[in-house]
């Protein structure tokens, strides 16, 4: 990554979370657990915005050596679930940022694997938040593009260092 | 109403296309597994035909097979994929076996299908490939924003003709003329181009059709040719149509159905019994809704009046979740006489489903 968009981002404290939340963030929500809502009945809970937002809050900054959450790129009031479908709203740190595509994708393709395959997976751009902010948002949202995107080896290796989240455990 | 027939299991990712052989009994899909799989159906109409896989095409193709488009001969298949490149299948036909398969059976499937020719010079991913009328010629688009336009030689061997740069972002689909060489574009930018061939230059854009707000995913003309619709990622499909020299514009917005991209259009011939019917557009996408609509153009009402009689559009029928929670990528009516009213669908859970289509009964009485 040659050139740096923004080499001095503020650094927000993550909120503190508990370690009951930390460990949920730990197991990926799998089909197991949510896809017998029929036969679960009232004792599946649906997933909500803070496991989702849990999800993606660890994810690697392209750039720098922080979280998406600590750099207020992510924050759980822009992550909203309706039924089946999630969308993410995410902020860039400067209105420039040309890792803006890297960044949504990592969010989707983090979701794509962690949530059950009946989401569907709306990601955008906070209003106003970048000069491309049109073109950035039809890219994300263009299913053959993200199709056609992992299956390019090198954006994929590009993927999976920003997916190997700052907070292992 | 719409009733499934079958669920055609198989792929191992999603599938994105599925196109009917238009002389063979023949049911084709593509998919991101690399593979073509085929199926065979009864030649003549039954009420509930059975689909027998016939073969699994391993076509070599690096990345995901995207689309498929068969030559109006029915022995010639072109795939294309996000490997950039295009490959032309065709069976090795047995010596001396060459002329006795009009109106075919399921026989056609016993000989491996070959790759006899790859076409290089898209330099992204492949997105559509359709060959005109005749079958003389290929065209083929991709995310690097061209359309080309390759003549078909009898051996199966390919040339360049015209490469048309019109667009500013990805070319998504292609769909030839019914019978005219005129050759329609959607694309990413949000616009349709139509093209034709001047005799004395080159191919050129006659028309740019504007009017969605979004990417054009797919196109489909009238079996008539008069008319051509699209479906887009702003949730609606539009019926566009010539109104005088060069001057197309919208006749039909469907909108309000769908609520979300809508990935495919097909327009089948429908109920002939029906007056001034168009047929039937199918449209389908990430909703996972099937919807049937009837296109009418009215009859005029007066003699003598002049104003231009516009068809409209009804939903007849449609069916929720077709596959299940997944995307439903492609949908496309049977051409085979007596099949008019089936359909299958291509969906992101790798299945191709095959519909039945009976308008509801309390429409009945307008057909009769």
């Amino acid at each position: 990554m040659a050139q740096v968009y923004n080499e001095n981002p503020v650094v927000f404290t993550a909120s503190g979370s508990s370690i009951d939340s930390r460990l949920k963030s730990l197991r990926w929500l799998d089909d197991n657990t949510y896809d017998n809502e029929d036969e679960g009945g009232a004792d599946v809970e649906p997933i909500d915005r803070d496991e989702i937002f849990d999800l993606i809050r660890n994810i690697t900054d392209p750039e720098h050596p922080c979280s998406l959450e600590d750099l207020r790129v992510v924050s759980a009031p822009q992550v909203s679930v309706n039924r089946n479908t999630v969308v993410v709203e995410f902020t860039p740190t400067v209105p420039h940022c040309g890792m803006s595509t890297l960044i949504g994708l990592s969010i989707r393709v983090r979701l794509m694997r962690s949530l059950p395959a009946r989401y569907k997976i709306d990601i955008f751009l906070k209003p106003g938040s970048h000069n491309s902010e049109q073109s950035v948002n039809r890219q994300l949202n263009d299913k053959e593009r993200v199709a056609a995107a992992l299956e390019n080896q090198s954006l994929l290796a590009s993927l999976e260092t920003v997916l190997a989240d700052v907070r292992p455990t | 109403m719409i009733t499934k027939l079958h669920t055609l299991e198989g792929h191992e990712e999603r599938a994105w296309q599925l196109a009917w052989n238009p002389v063979k009994p023949i049911l084709a899909s593509c998919s991101s597994d690399k593979t073509v799989r085929m199926y065979a159906y009864p030649p003549r109409p039954t009420p509930t035909p059975r689909f027998q896989h016939l073969t699994t095409v391993s076509t070599g193709h690096a990345k995901a097979v995207r689309c498929l488009a068969w030559a109006p001969s029915g022995k010639r298949l072109a795939t294309g994929s996000f490997d950039a490149q295009i490959a032309v299948w065709e069976q090795e036909v047995p010596e001396g076996d060459e002329e006795e398969e009009e109106g075919g059976d399921a026989r056609v499937g016993e000989e491996e299908w070959e790759c006899m020719s790859s076409l290089e010079g898209h330099e992204t991913e492949c997105k559509s490939v359709a060959f005109s009328s005749t079958g003389g010629l290929l065209a083929s688009c991709s995310r690097d924003k061209t359309v080309w336009i390759w003549e078909a030689g009898p051996e199966c061997e390919f040339e360049v003709l015209s490469v048309l740069m019109e667009h500013t972002q990805d070319v998504k689909y292609l769909a030839w003329h019914p019978t005219d060489e005129i050759l329609a574009s959607a694309s990413y930018d949000d616009t349709i181009k139509l093209y034709a061939d001047d005799p004395d230059d080159d191919w050129y854009p006659f028309v740019t059709l504007k009017g969605h707000t979004s990417t054009i995913w797919s196109l489909a003309w009238s079996p008539c040719g008069d008319y051509l619709a699209s479906s887009s990622d702003d949730k609606s499909i539009r019926i566009w149509t010539r109104l005088s020299e060069n001057v197309w514009e919208t006749v039909c917005v469907l909108e309000g159905v769908h609520e979300r991209a809508v990935f495919s259009v097909s327009w089948g011939r429908g109920d002939k019994r029906l007056k001034g019917g168009l047929g039937w557009v199918a449209s389908t996408g990430s909703d996972g809704k099937v919807c049937v609509w009837e296109v009418v153009k009215p009859q005029k009402k007066e003699p003598g009046d002049d104003s231009p009689s516009l068809p409209t559009a009804k939903l007849i029928a449609s069916v929720d979740e077709a596959h299940g929670y997944h995307d439903v990528n492609c949908v496309a009516w049977c051409p085979r006489v007596g099949y008019e009213d089936m359909l299958a669908t291509a969906g992101d859970d790798g299945n191709v489903s095959v519909w039945r289509v009976s308008r509801d009964s309390s429409d009945a009485e307008e057909t009769s």
